[in-house]
């Protein structure tokens, strides 16, 4: 497997390239306190490698990604919409890195799923077992991208 | 003449920027149909004439693939041009799209100039609105 190093500036080039593109968002490497993230999305892979990616972001975020990629009015913005275009980012972002990461052999990838974040308990618990775990702040707002890999496919 | 276009892709947002930037590209649209996976892509070609079909690869039910290889074995559909629009852009990938018929590939995250290249090259008409020589296949077709 690449070393950690590496997966992490691809990851990061992977991260900024869909939140400038699709999102019109340009984000920070950012080292501070947790965030207040609300909502979360988390796609699963198997192929050369397996293993999960997950993001983490600020409810202000969601809603300035959505307003962004489809040029819409603040109050033309409900949860759903919100819901749609952050499963689509970490679907964006988890199909870039692993092309990157493996330019010849495909991967397969599940169908994103989001949800509100409710227990933060959990969720420190399971940001603590991630291989990589990279934060970005925005112009008013914050995310972050974990990303759990294994060397084999997983079952 | 105008175009049918047929966006298959389970995000309602990746069909909503699809669909805008092929209404504000200059692309001879009539109709822009949407559908959330193959089956429904399949529904939406039994009911409505369709020129181009841009349609992602992981969707639930019936994915890109799938419907690839379900256009291409019906004489119906087969020759209708259909441009992938995906996150997977191995090569491995690509080559199997290909080979299932797709005419183009796209990897998302795209520039809107990406899709608009593309869907002018696939139905022939130039990007000053001319149509160049018909590119679309023109094969018999037993009924």
């Amino acid at each position: 497997m690449v070393n950690i190093k590496k997966i992490e500036e691809i990851l990061a080039t992977s991260i900024f390239e869909v939140f400038e593109k699709m999102f019109f968002v340009f984000a920070e490497p950012f080292q501070g306190d947790d965030q207040a993230y609300r909502l979360q999305a988390s796609v699963r892979f198997e192929g050369p490698c397996g293993g999960r990616m997950r993001i983490l972001l600020t409810s202000g975020l969601a809603k300035t990604m959505a307003k962004n990629m489809l040029n819409l009015e603040e109050d033309e913005i409900n949860d759903t919409i919100m819901a749609d275009c952050v499963r689509e980012s970490i679907n964006m972002v988890c199909g870039n890195f692993l092309r990157k990461l493996d330019p010849v052999h495909g991967s397969r990838m599940t169908i994103p799923e989001c949800d509100v974040i409710s227990n933060h308990e959990k969720l420190s618990e399971d940001r603590n077992q991630s291989n990589v775990k990279l934060a970005f702040s925005t112009e008013n707002d914050a995310f972050e991208v974990q990303l759990n890999m294994q060397d084999s496919p997983q079952p | 003449m105008s175009f049918n276009v047929l966006i298959v892709d389970d995000s309602t947002s990746m069909r909503a920027v699809i669909k805008k930037i092929i209404a504000i590209s200059g692309f001879r649209l009539d109709k822009c149909f949407e559908a959330a996976n193959g089956r429904e892509a399949l529904d939406q070609l039994k009911q409505s004439w369709i020129d181009v079909i841009v349609s992602d690869i992981n969707m639930p039910h019936m994915n890109g693939l799938e419907l690839l290889q379900a256009l291409r074995s019906d004489p119906l559909y087969q020759n209708i041009p259909t441009i992938i629009v995906s996150t997977d852009g191995s090569s491995e990938r690509m080559n199997e799209a290909l080979q299932a018929g797709a005419k183009e590939f796209i990897k998302k995250p795209f520039l809107p100039e990406d899709i608009r290249k593309v869907l002018y090259d696939v139905i022939g008409v130039g990007s000053d609105g001319e149509y160049k020589e018909d590119r679309r296949d023109t094969g018999d077709v037993d009924f």
